[in-house]
């Protein structure tokens, strides 16, 4: 998959003449079939740290004891967050350091 | 991922992805891992060229989809020598991964560039090797993924989170919990782009209320 991503490359085309070439450095390519599935892969990882007890943010507690902190189509994300101060910060934490990365 | 590789360098991005890799519990099996890198076969490539949609705009070879499935017994065996090479050695051409970015008019006035989407057209090769690959790996997904995304995980459905995001605000409230629903949005990464905080609507008051921001 990476030999796809290494040497992906695009041109403009406008009024039937090509532009010149240039290569591609970042995100998920327009109109490929992994696209979606490669996003989702990346995407997953926030859902990973909102889980992990050592950030410690804190979801809607449900009635069996479990809690949910997200839920997300595609790049459509919702998180269900505990309305305290001391969370939002916790969650804003979080989402600093994931889109860092 | 490395898919935002342009960034690679920029201050604290390493550090910030080891804590991110630290933090995801899930990690592919060695045998896993074996299923998903072996070799590819003739029979994986054949189930990619008939699924592939028709009636689409070919790319820079000019080659429409149609093509490969009508003489599909006569090609498939040169496209599994030719995506078997690239995968062994690691790279493509430009031949073959190269995207025509064109524009493609929506409604309202065209005088406004703003009235007009770019699309990516890929060549018909560079699509079939994707689509093989797609097709190996969604099969893994479901035991990846984590349960609450819905969106390309075969199996999963749109209804139950609509249905579950009514019934948490029904709890919330039937529990007595200070609910918030924060809803992101992801975008593109953009040159020397900073965090942007949504504590604002906090920062004058002790307590958070109901409601949503994004």
């Amino acid at each position: 998959m990476s030999s796809l991503y290494k040497s992906a490359s695009s041109a403009i085309k406008l009024n039937g003449v090509e532009g010149s070439t240039f290569p591609l450095g970042r995100s998920v390519r327009q109109g490929c079939p992994l696209s979606p599935y490669l996003f989702i892969l990346a995407t997953d990882i926030l859902g990973h740290m909102l889980d992990d007890h050592r950030f410690g943010v804190k979801g809607l507690a449900l009635p069996g004891g479990g809690k949910i902190t997200d839920q997300t189509f595609a790049d459509d994300t919702a998180l269900y967050l505990q309305g305290t101060r001391s969370n939002m910060e916790r969650t804003q934490k979080v989402l600093d350091i994931f889109c860092k990365a | 991922m490395h898919l935002y590789t342009s960034e690679a360098n920029a201050p604290g991005t390493h550090e910030a992805r080891k804590v991110c890799w630290a933090r995801t519990s899930t990690r592919v099996s060695n045998e896993t891992n074996k299923e998903l890198t072996q070799e590819l076969t003739l029979k994986e490539i054949q189930e990619a060229i008939l699924v592939m949609q028709k009636d689409k705009a070919p790319g820079c070879d000019d080659i429409p989809t149609e093509f490969f499935q009508e003489f599909m017994s006569e090609v498939s065996p040169t496209l599994f020598q030719t995506f078997s090479t690239i995968l062994r050695n690691g790279e493509t051409s430009e031949l073959i991964n190269k995207g025509l970015i064109i524009l493609i008019p929506k409604s309202g006035d065209h005088a406004r560039i703003g009235n007009w989407r770019p699309i990516t057209l890929l060549g018909s090769l560079y699509k079939i090797l994707a689509k093989t690959l797609a097709m190996r790996l969604q099969t893994f997904l479901p035991n990846i993924i984590r349960p609450s995304q819905i969106g390309f995980v075969e199996g999963r459905c749109i209804l139950d989170n609509t249905f579950l995001a009514q019934e948490a605000q029904d709890w919330a409230e039937e529990s007595n919990q200070d609910l918030v629903l924060l809803l992101l949005d992801f975008r593109r990464p953009s040159i020397g782009s900073s965090g942007t905080s949504f504590l604002k609507p906090w920062q004058n008051s002790n307590s958070a209320h109901k409601g949503s921001g994004g």
